[in-house]
This record gives C-alpha cells, structure tokens and sequence, in this order.
C-alpha cells in the first residue's frame, strides 16, 4: 500500500515540480546560448536578453528548491487536515504509511532539485576542460579517506548521506509536527499549526543547547591528538554526532506527529 | 453478530458532549436511517465509526474490531463533504479506488456514471458540486463492502437525482451488508429504510423499525419524527 500511496502523491506533486524542473533546464540552456552570442559580437540587445535570462535563471534555483519545501508544507496540509482528510484517513491503510508516503516523495523531490539545479547550472557555465582535474580530485579524495579513515571512502559517503536524509526527513518533520497539533484544535487550525512551529523551534533549540553542552563533556575524552590532527576522524566524529542528533529529533517529532493524526485527528 | 456495535460510546468536544453513551447494534442485511436534527450527533457516530474520531470514552465496533485499516477495507464512507482531489479527473478516481479498494467494482461505477452522463474524462474541478457529489456516491456504492456508511447522501441535489440515488442505494449495495444514512431528509429515505434511529443532543431518541413505527403507532416516520423532536424541543 506505501508503494500506492507514493504513487498517487508522486502524481500529485509532479504536475507542479516537473514544470518547474523542466523550466529551469531551459533557462540554463538559453542562458548558455545567448552568452555564447554575447561572447562572440557585441550586440546590445543580445547583452540585456542575456542578464535578463541570467537574473530568470538564478530566480529559478532558488525557486525550485523554495518552492520543493512549500510543496512539502501544503500537500501534507491539504491532502491530509482538510475535506481530502476524509478519504485519506479512511483507506484501508495505516497512518505510518500515509507519514512514510509523504515523507519518501518529499525527500524524492529535495534530491531531484539539487541535481536538476546543479545539473543547470553546470550547462550556464560549462565551457571546455572544466572538468579536466575532477577525476584527480576525486582519486585524491578517496585516497585520502581509505588511508586515514581505516574501512574505506565508500563508507565515508555513505555516512555523509545519511546525515543527509535523516535531516531532510527530520527537516519535513518539523512542519508536519506543529501542522498535526494545530489541526487537532476545532478553530483557528492554521494560526495555531504556526503558534506550534515556533515552539517546538523554541524548545529544540533549548534542548540542543543543553544537549550540546552534556554532549561536549561526553566527546572531549574521545578526541585524541590523532583524532584531533586528522581532518577525516574529526569529521566522522562529527556526522556520527550529527547523524545521531538527527535520528533523535526525528524519532520524536515522527512520534509526536504520528500520535496526533492517529489519536487526536479532528477534520473540520 | 452485529455489523456495526456501540457500547457506552461518548465523545466530547472541550467541555461539550457529543454523544453520551450510546449502545446500538446494528445487524447485517439492513437499511437504517440515522435521523435527528443538525447537532444531534449523527456525523460525531459516523466519524468515530469510520476512524476519524477517537471515542472519548467506550467503544465503536466495525464487524467486531475497533476501526482501523482493517475495518476500512470492509467500509465503505460516503462523507458529507467532497473528499476527492480536485485536480483528478473522474477516471483518475476510479483508477484511485481501484488500486486501494480490493472490493471495488469498476465496471458498475462506469456503468452508473454513464446512466448519470458524467464523462470519466472530465477533471472534478469542472464539475458542479453537486455531480460531484453523485461521483462520490457511485463510488462508495461501487464498492461490495459489508458496512456503507452514508453521511448526507442526498443534501445538495435535485428531487430527480435523489431518487436515482436512493434507487442506486437499493439496488447496489451487498444484500448482506448494513447500510448507515444519516440525514435529515426523511420524507425522502423512509421509503428504503429498514429501521430507525432517532439521535437527540447526543443520546438514541428512538430505534425501531419501520414496519413497527407504522403499524403500531399508526404513523409515518416523517410524522413521528416531527412529534418528537417538537416534543424535545418543547
């Protein structure tokens, strides 16, 4: 069922997010055309079409991912608090997976604008022999993780990706939590879901606060002078806390969350 | 046993009582209105039986379980609102039912669809409110489930599409199967319906069935209904 479920809210969010990503494909590829004819003449008109596709594109990045996290915001608002509640809630399954179908699809789409933008990017500004020292770069990088970071450069990545979804998913988390309490009020649902953002962005903050500092007493005996002097095991220390820091504010907003649609749903 | 059970069922809003301790049963193979006039409880029964409303205290029971997605692969809920996506269109939402109901039956909801000369590839949002509420019915009455709860079927349309809606009730839905309907309407069902229940601030008025309504009180269920809740009100 998560599978369907994903299915119908890829459908869902893809009918806004593909034309946008395909915008900004475009705009890269007339960004790059007009600067070729820029760089070869000196037609006035070509220069201001050029800055004005420029200031376009770049409007485009940042709006594609601005618009990915509204997206997520709004389909969890309108897909599950208001009249579509009502089927959603009432399908043959389990509230998990309605969470889970949100928050695989959201991620999905963060993933697809940061490639889809840095992919554009690369096509405004590509010219030859840019990449001409990226293999060496990246044989260097792993060289240099497989020495000093014990297991291999593989490992490394994967843990930097993990922090990354883990915060993407904590990250969506935050605004379904509050979104969840608000709704579960008879009025002011929407002015309340933002009452509750702030304080639980209040009360993380206090708990990361103390958390670090109990934090820093328990990690100061683990840095060694040769931690301490390899780049790498600092900074595998630090995702491993990041990544754990991450797991627990995500289990307990997903917790939090989940117990409100499950417990305390109340559509108007 | 029953298809639909409440023991002691209450839910309160704040300090307001919604229903207060409610005991029904409600057993296979019949059509029961579920009447009372507006903030009597009638949707509060329905949204705890559909798993919408947790109970504040008791319980409600979906053919012996507590509601969940188990009991909703055997319901079917008709809300009183539009539920579906907008921007779908009516084929889209057959393809929707389809993939998450097993015991959905696209070829009767087509069927229906035609005889209502609504185009499945027409988007919801072109719709007139109340086509898309004959969508909404068709789909739950397309459905072969062992409980259909209807909230308001027949609110927002004509006198002609509300008999082919009540004739739809009749002649689709599982013999074996309870059939809820919550209205206020009752002129207009009491020709389908089995049995009654009367719901009055929270509490059962009345249950009984209509053969027994009309041959011992003599009275129409419209008629009852009206001395009733005047009595109530009084």
């Amino acid at each position: 069922m998560l599978g369907k479920l994903m299915k119908y809210e890829l459908r869902a969010t893809s009918r806004t997010m593909l034309p946008l990503l395909l915008l900004t494909l475009l705009l890269s590829v007339f960004t790059r055309m007009t600067s070729a004819v820029v760089q070869s003449g000196h037609s006035k008109f070509m220069t201001v079409i050029n800055t004005l596709l420029i200031l376009a594109f770049i409007l485009a990045l940042i709006g594609t991912a601005v618009f990915s996290v509204v997206l997520m915001v709004v389909r969890f608002r309108n897909n599950l608090m208001t009249d579509e509640g009502y089927l959603m809630f009432t399908l043959p399954v389990s509230v998990h997976q309605l969470l889970w179908s949100k928050l695989l699809v959201s991620m999905l789409w963060f993933i697809a604008v940061f490639c889809v933008d840095a992919l554009a990017y690369v096509l405004a500004i590509y010219e030859d022999g840019m990449f001409a020292g990226l293999p060496e770069f990246v044989r260097n990088l792993f060289a240099s993780v497989n020495r000093e970071y014990l297991v291999n450069g593989a490992l490394y990545i994967l843990e930097l990706l993990g922090v990354l979804l883990v915060a993407m998913v904590a990250a969506c988390l935050m605004f379904y939590a509050p979104i969840a309490i608000g709704n579960s009020f008879a009025t002011h649902k929407t002015l309340l879901s933002v009452v509750f953002y702030f304080i639980i962005q209040t009360v993380l903050q206090i708990v990361t606060l103390f958390g670090f500092s109990a934090s820093v007493q328990l990690v100061t005996p683990l840095l060694t002078p040769a931690i301490l002097d390899s780049t790498i095991k600092t900074t595998h220390l630090l995702f491993t806390s990041l990544l754990v820091y991450e797991l627990v504010i995500g289990a307990i907003l997903y917790v939090l969350t989940w117990f409100m649609l499950r417990k305390k749903l109340n559509l108007q | 046993m029953p298809i639909l059970e409440c023991n002691k069922l209450t839910k309160t809003y704040g300090g307001v009582t919604a229903l207060d301790h409610i005991d029904l049963a409600i057993d296979p193979g019949r059509i029961v209105g579920l009447l009372g006039p507006n903030g009597s409880g009638k949707t509060t029964l329905i949204k705890l039986a559909a798993g919408l409303l947790q109970p504040t205290q008791g319980q409600i029971l979906i053919d012996g379980k507590k509601p969940s997605p188990e009991t909703n692969a055997v319901m079917s809920y008709l809300p009183e609102r539009i539920a579906l996506s907008q921007w779908m269109k009516v084929t889209q939402v057959l393809d929707f039912f389809c993939d998450f109901y097993r015991d959905f039956d696209r070829q009767a909801a087509e069927q229906m669809l035609a005889q209502l000369h609504i185009a499945p590839n027409q988007v919801l949002k072109q719709l007139s409110k109340g086509t898309k509420e004959k969508v909404q019915l068709i789909l739950a009455m397309s459905r072969k489930a062992k409980l259909y709860l209807l909230d308001e079927p027949i609110g927002g349309v004509d006198p002609a599409t509300r008999d082919y809606i009540l004739h739809t009730i009749l002649t689709n839905y599982n013999p074996d199967a309870a059939v809820v309907i919550s209205t206020h309407l009752i002129g207009d069902v009491e020709q389908v319906l089995d049995e009654v229940v009367f719901l009055s601030r929270g509490q059962i008025a009345l249950h009984d069935s209509c053969e027994n309504i009309r041959e011992q009180q003599g009275k129409s269920v419209d008629q009852l209904f009206r001395e009733v809740f005047k009595c109530w009100e009084n």
